[in-house]
């Protein structure tokens, strides 16, 4: 009874300037206080206070640990908020700890749960891309390959419990897919390229040439794959082609055109076309479908058309960058997203897309192409007002890739088309020389 | 005869051809060395020191060049094992 009254007396204090006002709860280690905890550093980061959200987040660990015990998955919600805060404090080795024990956790609970195994799976590979999009931080490239091989271990783990050509292989096949178009983006980044102006035939060419990579042609050859066996998968129940996979084969195509295959994947194009007709989907639907271009790669893997149709929004194409650090490539998914920094602004651009060959910026083998038929590039708004900005939107634009739009399976021209370009966050944006 | 000669050329021709032409190894065999997909999904769940590597090689004597796979401990092992053959002959 003394033991407990002194307790009391130790504990209330401290609780009480805790949460400065009626207490309530009855012990420091009670349950559902790891939820206040969780719920009080998420206003802790709003306010970007991430000092004070950080410990508040260490505490909720703490308490989730006493109650459902050391290896219980229920700390990963308050441990995920850790990271969060620590990340945006800039705080890598840290975040790098708790990333491993997030693994770690991670790890023990597959003997007991599978599918929140998956679960915890992908929930620490959003924090490790989150980890890889800081363009602060210096071994951000690490982050992506550790995301990369997580999914690749979810990818045995599937294989081993569910079988190789269990349907629920696709969407971590796509991840690595992905995984390595985020790769290869990188060497697009301007401190890879070498700025460039050349003559020829008195024409200017002003550019960035190219550092030559075998990683760039492992790559495409692990997405083709990952790809070819992602059709293979969703053909596999039926004998007659299905709209999953006759939707794989425009991934295929999209992969293709990516690489700058524009041959294979016109012809793969008019395959996914085919086979689309073929399982009755009409013509003026596929026409409708396909006469709205996408930034390639897609962050998703839509499995039926009515998906696909639903992601097609009216007005211009949205495109969100994720980060400078990976040049081109679109915010893989909300959950991704930066919070706890201002968003740089945005441009309206129109264009037109024509069937034919990328024109290069480079009068040289080593070039990046613009994307595929992409001209008279023009930017009708900017935000914020700044006309330094307007170069920086053209150059962005360069190095996004477009799917064609198709009519019958064949790429068309296509005038007067609409993008809304949204800077990553973190993007240095160059300062109006006038002002 | 010469005209026989004549006749049968497109055919030594063709049994020359037929006899430098390589047949892939068939049922599964060793030899066959894995893709860059399984490579990469292997390393993503072994130590590192267990990790391999495959990239082309051109083998002494030939130009043709083929791809090799090797565990990564293997093949540090034997750049320092040249690097330090070579620090003798040349000291």
């Amino acid at each position: 009874m003394l033991r407990l009254l002194i307790f009391m007396a130790l504990s209330c204090p401290a609780l009480a300037q805790e949460t400065g006002s009626a207490l309530p709860y009855s012990s420091v280690y009670e349950q559902r206080r790891s939820e206040q905890l969780i719920a009080r550093g998420l206003l802790h980061m709003e306010a970007k206070d991430f000092r004070a959200a950080e410990k508040t987040f260490l505490d909720a660990v703490q308490v989730a640990k006493v109650n459902y015990g050391l290896r219980a998955p229920q700390q990963r919600a308050a441990l995920e908020h850790l990271i969060e805060a620590l990340l945006a404090q800039q705080k890598w080795q840290l975040a790098g700890d708790q990333l491993s024990y997030f693994e770690w956790l991670n790890d023990e609970i597959y003997l007991r749960d599978f599918y929140d195994y998956l679960r915890g799976t992908k929930q620490l590979s959003e924090l490790l891309y989150r980890a890889s999009a800081d363009a602060d931080n210096s071994n951000s490239t690490r982050y992506l390959i550790l995301a990369k091989n997580l999914s690749w271990r979810a990818i045995s783990a599937i294989e081993a419990t569910l079988g190789e050509t269990d349907p629920e292989l696709v969407p971590w096949l796509y991840d690595v897919v992905l995984a390595h178009y985020y790769q290869v983006s990188l060497i697009k980044r301007r401190s890879l390229l070498n700025e460039v102006t050349a003559q020829g035939d008195s024409t200017a060419y002003h550019g960035w040439t190219l550092a030559k990579s075998e990683s760039l042609r492992i790559s495409y050859r692990i997405g083709r794959d990952l790809l070819r066996r992602i059709q293979l998968i969703l053909s596999t129940s039926e004998d007659s082609p299905t709209e999953a996979s006759a939707l794989a084969v425009l991934y295929q195509a999209d992969w293709e055109l990516l690489f700058g295959h524009e041959t294979a994947a016109m012809t793969l194009y008019g395959e996914a076309s085919r086979q689309l007709s073929a399982i009755g989907v009409p013509t003026d639907r596929l026409d409708l479908l396909f006469g709205r271009p996408r930034v390639l790669p897609e962050p998703v893997l839509y499995t039926s058309v009515s998906e696909l149709e639903a992601a097609l929004a009216e007005g211009p194409i949205q495109f969100r960058a994720w980060t400078p650090n990976y040049p081109g490539a679109q915010l893989p998914s909300a959950q991704v997203a930066r919070a706890d920094g201002p968003q740089p602004g945005s441009a309206l651009v129109e264009f037109t897309l024509l069937p034919t060959p990328p024109i290069a910026l480079m009068d040289n083998r080593r070039i990046i192409k613009l994307g595929f038929g992409l001209r008279n590039v023009d930017v009708l708004e900017l935000t914020p007002q700044n006309s330094a900005l307007d170069d920086e939107v053209r150059y962005q634009m360069s190095l996004l890739q477009l799917r064609p739009p198709l009519k019958n399976g064949m790429p068309v021209e296509m005038d007067r088309l609409q993008l809304r370009y949204h800077f990553a966050p973190q993007q240095a944006l160059p300062t109006n020389r006038e002002s | 005869m010469k005209n026989l000669i004549r006749m049968m050329m497109p055919l030594l021709i063709l049994l020359g051809w037929q006899a430098c032409a390589v047949s892939p190894p068939k049922g599964d065999s060793g030899q066959f060395t894995p893709t860059d997909a399984e490579v990469e999904q292997y390393n993503a769940r072994v130590a590192p020191e267990d990790r391999i590597v495959c990239r082309q090689e051109k083998p002494v004597g030939t130009y043709i060049a083929k791809r090799v796979c090797r565990l990564q401990v293997d093949v540090d092992a034997t750049s320092s094992l040249h690097r330090q053959q070579l620090r003798r002959v040349l000291n």
